[in-house]
């Protein structure tokens, strides 16, 4: 028999690969510990920023305070705000939607001035009590713009809109050019609407405009006939049936209706057309929305005077930026305006503009 | 050097290292989560937590602006009291609110505190007026109370609802994400757990490959093959340690093996020789008892012979030299081997016949024979030395008539010879001496004797039977006989 009958065979593998296994798993382990870790954080990352909203710290805060009819004008107004403030980390509170009930533009004056903003964009009614509440306001060191709309014996900033004497003018420039299609011109009947609670000086500037900007440039024309009608803004749908109400009695049609603002633009396109009075009564609207804009395509609306919105918002910011400054700025910003007719639409149209 | 250490663990401690390092990171993975799921619980049931503020708010808000309409009412001290309550109670949910807004939400949270500051002031005006009798100023400063009261419950209202409009989102978000991490947490649970299942298989079988190995040499080795390997002997654990001393024993269980076959050649080989020397002996002892047989019987008989023949040349006398020719030969011849029985009883049939003739008849003889019996093998020469001295020592010299018995009988296993004499008998000493073996060599020279002695009877025997009691002697006394009883097996 063989003496080396057992052979010793060491085995180096075995404690290597026990380690190496070891090693292995421990590795994996790991490995899926800290891409548990991983997920779950970048998961509770993410929690925060829903939780607190976007953390953001603003650097001041406007009131917006808009209220009325005219929502499309007003929210191309407020966007451009908006994007103005955003720059200087200002925060535009639209504090008629911020409200949910139903408050009046002085109302919501008096919750601005109460909270004690840093500035307010105002564009609501003119009356008295609008008025004090603005003078309190700039009283108590909040600046005040008023956009559209002035009431100039305030203590308001400043006036970001359009002029009513050169809106006037710039509605005279249509009804000539409406005059100017007849062979012979004869005296038109003009309506013109305007909010009821709009203070009579105003529609007076207007109306004192048009007869200035005709005698004047066309003093061939006869002076067109012009009637003011006060249209109730007051209850909700009222200026609609105010403005169909129009057309309905026949007599009393005008040979043109002036729109001062975009809903009675709008109302009064579509009474034209379900009253099928259309080439009957010319329309000069106001602003350029897409719907408006495409009726003036369709020459439903004659023309249409476009104030640009963005300009306005956009300026009624830096006024209160300014003011909050440097403690005064300009007391009146102009707004440009533009006569649009149905080819202007068209283009506007074609480019795709005419949403604000 | 890990793998030194690894090596001088023992199984006990890898087998620990092997399930405490997953136990631990499953643990830490548990924990883990399970912390993570808790804060998420906890921020969940924070999320309504602002809501329930701004409700207290509000409601304080209402119990501060009753107080102060009780007062103005009725402008009794318990009603101020509940009114300075209630205002500081206001003024502390207010503070309650905090900064915990930032956003828009921040901004509404901004006006509804700047809000309160000039409630409180309007109010606290109105009840020092009231307190001091200014009615108008009063009156006047309860309804812008009342009309800031509206404001800032409605805007207490609307922030609260957008808080809630915000906070249901972020419950649902919430409450998924918690789902999210169950989920994550089941799968991270499961791969770990996959993962510990398939390392604690590989690395117990790397630990018990050795052992399995081992097993199967110890197998080989109980199968008588020797030629096995061993695994891992330098290791330092339970097995190495067992591999080694499995080694150790195989090897000293070969060299044992070794050694008892070795020992047992040797014995064999003794045992062969000494078997040899036994031969031998019984060979040489049979020829030294062969010398022994006495040729003066050989003359004295033919003497004896040449006288009958010298008296009566007749066909006793042939017949006398007859039985004498055949006696010698068988003499010759039986000495070296075995017989049938019934050879050694013809041979003393015959050697009876020649005692008669010499001393004349005087010899009486009686048998009394099994036939059954006579194919039994004995040692030759067995009888006659007995029968001889029986005449010789037994009945030559008694007066009266000399009997001679023969008899064979069997009782079990052996077979019996009996022969017994009516002569002078046997003393027991003599007894002894001659079963001892002592003083019974036959003197040829003194006595009428073939030379072959009684102890030299025994002793062929027992050799041949290779038994020590083959013969009984049996004597009752003086002149009461002898009796030789030889037993021998009835095959040998």
């Amino acid at each position: 028999m063989n003496e080396s009958g057992v052979i010793r065979k060491p085995n180096r593998s075995y404690a290597k690969r026990a380690l190496r296994i070891i090693a292995l798993s421990i590795f994996l382990m790991i490995i899926v510990a800290i891409g548990s870790a991983i997920v779950y954080n970048s998961l509770r990352d993410r929690m925060p920023g829903i939780i607190a909203d976007e953390a953001l710290e603003y650097e001041g805060h406007y009131a917006y305070i808009v209220t009325g009819e005219d929502e499309d004008f007003w929210r191309g107004v407020y966007n451009a705000a908006c994007d103005e403030a955003a720059k200087n980390n200002i925060y535009i509170e639209n504090l008629g939607d911020s409200l949910g009930v139903n408050y009046g533009d002085t109302d919501l004056l008096r919750v601005a001035v109460n909270s004690s903003v840093d500035g307010i964009i105002y564009g609501g009614v003119t009356d008295d009590k609008a008025e004090e509440l603005i003078d309190r306001a700039v009283s108590e060191g909040i600046g005040v713009v008023l956009l559209q709309n002035d009431i100039e014996s305030s203590l308001r900033q400043s006036f970001v809109g359009v002029n009513n004497y050169e809106l006037g003018q710039m509605y005279a420039s249509q009804i000539a050019d409406i005059m100017s299609l007849d062979e012979e011109p004869s005296r038109k009947i003009v309506d013109i609407l305007v909010d009821k609670n709009t203070s009579e000086g105003a529609a007076n500037v207007i109306t004192m405009a048009i007869e200035d900007y005709i005698a004047e440039h066309y003093p061939e024309f006869t002076l067109p006939e012009l009637k003011i009608i006060g249209v109730n803004g007051e209850d909700t749908f009222s200026v609609e049936e105010d403005i169909r109400n129009l057309f309905i009695n026949d007599e009393e049609l005008p040979d043109i209706m002036l729109c001062l603002n975009s809903l009675y633009t709008q109302c009064a396109y579509q009474a034209i057309v379900d009253q099928n009075k259309v080439g009957d009564v010319q329309i000069v609207g106001y602003f350029a929305g897409t719907s408006i804009l495409e009726a003036v395509n369709k020459q439903i609306i004659y023309s249409t005077i476009s104030v640009d919105t963005w300009e306005m918002g956009r300026n009624s910011v830096q006024a209160l930026n300014e003011y909050r400054e440097t403690g005064y700025t300009n007391s009146y910003m102009p707004v440009s305006t533009q006569v649009i007719g149905y080819r202007e639409a068209g283009k506007l149209l074609a480019r795709g503009e005419g949403t604000l | 050097m890990i793998e030194r250490l690894w090596n001088r663990t023992s199984i006990q401690g890898k087998l620990m290292l092997a399930f405490f390092i997953p136990i631990a990171i499953i643990l830490v993975m548990n924990v883990y989560m399970y912390m993570n799921v808790n804060s998420m619980i906890a921020r969940i049931d924070e999320v309504y937590d602002n809501n329930v503020r701004l409700n207290d708010l509000a409601e304080n808000l209402t119990i501060l602006h009753n107080s102060m309409k009780e007062y103005l009412e009725n402008k009794g001290t318990s009603a101020l009291n509940a009114y300075y309550k209630a205002d500081q109670d206001y003024r502390n949910s207010v503070n309650d609110i905090g900064n915990s807004y930032n956003g828009t939400m921040a901004v509404m949270q901004k006006n509804i505190l700047n809000q309160s500051d000039k409630y409180l002031k309007v109010v606290d005006e109105t009840v020092q007026a009231k307190r001091g009798r200014n009615v108008e100023k009063y009156r006047s400063n309860f309804e812008e109370a009342q009309v800031m009261y509206a404001d800032l419950q409605n805007c207490i209202y609307f922030l609260n609802n957008e808080q809630f409009k915000v906070n249901t989102d972020n419950y649902y978000i919430l409450l998924s994400s918690l789902r999210y991490m169950e989920i994550i947490s089941i799968v991270i649970l499961i791969i770990i757990g996959m993962v510990n299942i398939v390392a604690l298989f590989l690395l117990t079988r790397s630990m018990t490959r050795p052992l399995t190995e081992l097993s199967k040499a110890a197998d080989k080795v109980a199968g008588g093959d020797f030629n096995v390997t061993i695994v891992n002997p330098e290791g330092e654990d339970e097995i190495g340690r067992v591999s080694r001393a499995f080694a150790g024993m195989v090897d000293s269980m070969q060299r044992y093996i070794e050694e008892i076959r070795e020992s047992m050649l040797r014995e064999s080989r003794m045992k062969e020789s000494e078997l040899l020397m036994q031969n031998k002996m019984r060979e040489a002892e049979l020829r030294t008892l062969q010398a022994q047989i006495n040729p003066h019987f050989l003359f004295n008989t033919l003497n004896a012979g040449a006288q009958l023949a010298m008296m009566e040349d007749a066909d006793r006398t042939t017949e006398f030299i007859q039985n004498m020719a055949d006696f010698f030969r068988y003499n010759i011849k039986s000495m070296d081997k075995d017989v049938s029985l019934s050879e050694e009883l013809e041979l003393v049939d015959k050697y009876i016949y020649i005692l008669n003739v010499r001393f004349d008849g005087e010899i009486h003889y009686h048998k009394d024979i099994d036939e059954r019996l006579n194919e039994v093998r004995v040692p030759g020469m067995i009888l006659q030395p007995i029968v001889e001295n029986a005449v010789n020592y037994g009945i030559r010299d008694i007066d009266r008539e000399g009997h001679i018995y023969l008899k064979t009988y069997r009782a079990g296993d052996l077979v019996f010879i009996s022969i017994s004499d009516n002569g002078i008998g046997m003393s027991e000493e003599k007894i002894d001496k001659i079963l001892s073996g002592e003083g019974v060599t036959a003197d040829p020279a003194k006595n009428d004797s073939n030379g072959i002695g009684l102890g030299n009877v025994i002793e062929r025997i027992r050799i041949f039977t290779g038994r020590d009691n083959v013969m009984d002697i049996i004597s009752e006394g003086k002149d009461k006989g002898t009796e030789f009883i030889i037993k021998v097996p009835m095959h040998v």
